[in-house]
């Protein structure tokens, strides 16, 4: 349920937004505090801490008619008001030298809306030692695989989202849930080694705990499998990508590109491309924290704009970006609901939330059979943007070969992709109608700002160079 | 915030030891669209991580939370109870904390100690902005941010250590254009001593690095390539030797190597590794003396001629192995340059890799490599920027023949070679 403490500072908060108001054109705080666990059971060693998501504060929003600024504070008391007023009042003092350089932004909407949101997360929350006799069970299962396993990490954790929203014309409150287990392993042979890694996050704890249930061993075998794994021979390739994969084209390769402050930065190429084709026809994506259920499932964003599904990409037409709310009022958009804080503590950006390909109408087994040579792409390693010249670094974990419509059992790692956004995209030859969106990640923009954020998809036929 | 948990702590018998470290950041940003203010940020953040340590049947369970001044004292209760109960089910060997020594901290100098930031970003702001008088170039988005860091450790054996460190970062985003084309470059630069003349050169340098991504072609180049590292990923390479030698890798029993064996492989024909962890190295912004635990860290010699002199990590994965003194978690690494200078390396065709899009180090399998921004390629007659091809390798194949070149450098976590040079294969 929403955070007591944050509703005993609601009042306070709106006595802050009423002072300001006399001052600035526009005031809003966002207030947020985020409660929860994370239970670790390895091979060696067991640590219960705060989940990397636990943070509280707040922090105030002013427009001066022409520009931003922006106070964070860890908290706000009765006693204190008119502390916090002045030192908020002062702290957008600059040099005359500074002012000068001012843009002249438009001020954000502000349309009347008092709303509390709710979801609830499901299933039985586990007690710290029922968390912990679970999770051995599943690092015993994945243990059990092989002798060369030498280590296994599980890690559930879990939080409770609270935010609260205020502005001279919102009051907005919303509670959220998450639940994740991960699991990690490590496999040896001499002196090979190599790890594998899957995590399982939904909003019903049973769930999360029943799906690693059913990856635990695969996990294991995979780890075991990678210590054949071979470096893949440089070249361009017909690709299969997995759901993973699809997600990490569709968020790092293409979606970095269409957050719009990155147009107002002149930062974003497909600023250009707006109704433009940039895919297969067989491409849809979409965008928001509204489009399904993952660990980015807020009902407003840290602007205070509601949650959208936004179409980003029909029939292989780029259609529109997303945006937080300063980018919108610039841009002359509609905000998104896009604007994220990694924190109260750090500014609002254009971010991406759950990111996803649509499903299509092919069967993966006529995707595979369609393959005269190439690989099948698993799990994501790791991806960098890059907006304004759509090249491509995203890479996977690894490879499966196909030779002739069937897998040769030969297994590559790790497996680099490369070239040009554009290219890959308008290559996607079949979709497949199988569809799932990994409900819990992490990203950064550029190499810092991190949140949680989800992506996935469909099996994608595409081609593309690998090495 | 500290008596009131120390009364809390007396009225749970379960509670062997604890540590609080109170965090205090302040910072100053601004954030720039071109060459236009479009937010100024001011941050005050105060949080209290406190770590609860339960001993039963010879073993030691901990766990930990986070607090904040506003909590009331039943709300500290609850947490502190919390803690207790779930460090009472995450029981691992019996493991001490870490004592008092005797070590005095150095203070972290910096010359934005004391200073009023906004007038710092008066300076910073002209020193950047300074370098952006090219016809076609110009800096896109730019974010300034000055940070003040105070972290205060006490633990229940008596250690209460504080330090204050001073940072100052630019995010900048250099951009050429011309009818052709409008190419970017990414950057983050980091000091703890502000040098407006060196920060203008820095933001000068980057922007011609903008220029030459713009002029930069793809070539048809593929196969084994010469190839010159620099800077960071060097310092990549380079550590990824020094996490071989961790404790927590040899108590997971996920370690390759044992004290005294070589990291470089059977036959080592390129140069040597001499690698030195320490807490502290004049311009290495990631530098700070006490780590996680309190532990006042010193200097640690971890490699000499590439075989394994020591290892270091955390006070409890090193307790577990026995060692006496664990070192803690020793910021920065300091290698010995090689004897190979930059143009000695440049004599013969190459490929100088100035930027990645971002470099990836496999610390299992020893893979590295990436996705090519920007580099010079030298074809034995001229050389000419490049850009959109990838290379890799795998550092345990190729560690034996690596070269160091007699250029150092000095960046977070790192002071040594400033270039690297190693054979690896290039697609594109």
């Amino acid at each position: 349920m929403f955070s007591e403490y944050l509703k005993s500072r609601q009042e306070l908060c709106r006595k802050l937004v009423d002072r300001l108001s006399g001052r600035f054109e526009y005031v809003s705080v966002l207030g947020k505090r985020i409660t929860g666990k994370k239970i670790d059971v390895s091979t060696s060693l067991f640590d219960v801490d705060d989940s990397f998501e636990v943070q509280s504060g707040f922090v105030v929003r002013l427009y001066n008619g022409r520009t931003f600024s922006e106070y964070s504070f860890t908290d706000i008391r009765e006693e204190d008001l008119d502390r916090l007023e002045q030192e908020i009042t002062e702290s957008v003092r600059f040099s005359d030298h500074l002012l000068d350089q001012h843009a002249d932004l438009e001020r954000i909407t502000d349309e009347p809306m008092v709303k509390d949101f709710e979801r609830k997360g499901l299933g039985r929350r586990r007690t710290v030692p029922e968390a912990i006799a679970e999770l051995e069970a599943l690092r015993d299962k994945v243990k059990a695989v092989s002798d060369k396993i030498v280590f296994v990490r599980m890690t559930h954790e879990y939080y409770d989202v609270s935010v609260m929203f205020l502005s001279k014309n919102r009051t907005l409150t919303q509670f959220y849930s998450w639940n994740a287990v991960r699991g990690y392993v490590t496999a040896k042979d001499g002196d090979k080694m190599q790890s594998s890694y899957d995590v399982s996050a939904y909003n019903d704890v049973d769930r999360t705990f029943a799906v690693m249930n059913e990856k635990a061993e695969g996990l294991g075998k995979l780890a075991v499998e990678l210590l054949d794994a071979e470096n893949i021979e440089p070249g361009i390739y017909d690709i299969i990508t997995a759901p993973s994969i699809s997600g990490l084209i569709a968020h790092e390769a293409f979606g970095h590109g269409v957050e719009m402050d990155m147009f107002v930065k002149q930062r974003a190429k497909a600023r250009m491309y707006v109704g433009k084709q940039v895919a297969s026809e067989l491409i849809e994506m979409h965008d928001g924290a509204a489009a399904t259920e993952s660990c980015v499932g807020y009902f407003f964003d840290d602007d205070g704009m509601l949650a959208h599904d936004t179409v980003i990409i029909k029939n292989g037409i780029l259609m529109q970006g997303i945006s937080d709310a300063v980018s919108a009022v610039q841009l002359g958009a509609e905000p998104t609901g896009n604007g994220r804080r990694s924190d109260p503590y750090r500014k609002s950006y254009t971010r991406m939330t759950n990111t996803f390909f649509s499903a299509g109408k092919d069967k993966l087994e006529d995707m595979i059979a369609s393959v005269k040579h190439g690989y099948m792409l698993f799990q994501t390693d790791n991806g960098m943007e890059d907006p304004k010249n759509w090249s491509i670094q995203c890479v996977a974990q690894y490879g499966r070969e196909i030779r002739d419509g069937k897998f040769t059992g030969k297994i590559v790692a790790p497996v680099v992709m490369s070239g040009y956004v554009p290219d890959l995209l308008m290559s996607i030859s079949m979709v497949s109608e199988d569809f799932e969106v990994i409900g819990s990640g992490h990203c950064g923009k550029g190499y810092k700002e991190y949140v949680p954020v989800s992506d996935g998809g469909p099996y994608l036929k595409a081609r593309c160079r690998l090495g | 915030m500290k008596e009131k948990l120390k009364r809390i702590f007396l009225e749970h018998p379960e509670i062997s030891d604890w540590r609080i470290t109170d965090y205090k950041i302040l910072s100053t940003e601004l954030f720039y669209v071109a060459d236009r203010l479009e937010t100024t940020r001011r941050t005050e953040r105060a949080e209290t991580e406190v770590t609860v340590y339960v001993d039963k049947d010879e073993k030691r369970g901990e766990a930990t939370a986070l607090c904040y001044d506003y909590m009331t004292n039943e709300e500290l209760k609850e947490k502190i109870e919390d803690a207790v109960y779930s460090a009472s089910f995450a029981m691992n060997r019996f493991y001490e904390i870490p004592e008092p020594s005797d070590r005095e901290i150095p203070e972290m100098t910096s010359n934005l100690k004391g200073k009023d930031f906004r007038e710092v970003m008066d300076l910073l702001v002209d020193a950047v902005f300074r370098a952006d008088c090219h016809k076609n170039g110009y800096l896109s988005a730019t974010e300034f941010f000055l940070k003040e860091k105070t972290v205060r450790i006490m633990n229940s054996r008596g250690i209460d250590v504080t330090q204050t460190y001073y940072t100052g970062n630019v995010e900048l985003i250099p951009s050429w254009k011309t009818e052709k084309d409008d190419v970017e470059t990414y950057h983050w630069i980091s000091f703890e001593n502000f040098d407006p003349e060196a920060i203008t050169k820095e933001t000068e340098e980057k922007i011609l690095q903008a220029k030459a991504r713009h002029e930069a072609v793809k070539p048809e180049l593929s196969g084994s390539v010469k190839v010159i590292l620099q800077e960071e990923d060097v310092s990549s390479i380079f550590w990824y030797y020094a996490y071989e030698l961790s404790y927590q890798g040899k108590y997971d029993g996920s370690n390759r190597y044992e004290i005294g064996d070589c990291l470089q492989g059977n036959e080592v024909t390129g140069d040597k590794i001499n690698l030195k962890l320490t807490p502290f190295y004049p311009g290495a912004v990631d530098s700070y003396y006490v780590d996680g635990n309190g532990i006042i860290m010193s200097e640690l010699e971890l490699i000499r001629d590439g075989i394994a002199l020591n290892r270091f990590g955390s006070f409890r994965t090193g307790y577990y192995l026995g060692i006496k003194e664990p070192t803690g978690y020793i910021p920065v690494a300091v290698v010995r340059e090689g004897t190979k200078s930059i143009s000695e390396m440049k004599a013969e065709p190459y490929l100088h890799i100035v930027q990645f899009s971002d470099m990836q180090v496999d610390p299992d399998s020893g893979f590295f490599g990436g996705e090519v921004r920007l580099g010079y390629y030298f074809d034995g007659e001229k050389e000419y920027p490049v850009t959109g091809i990838s290379v890799s390798g795998n550092i345990r194949t190729l560690g034996g023949k690596m070269r160091f070149s007699s250029e150092s450098t000095t960046i977070h976590n790192y002071h040594g070679p400033k270039y690297l040079e190693v054979t690896m294969e290039v697609f594109g």
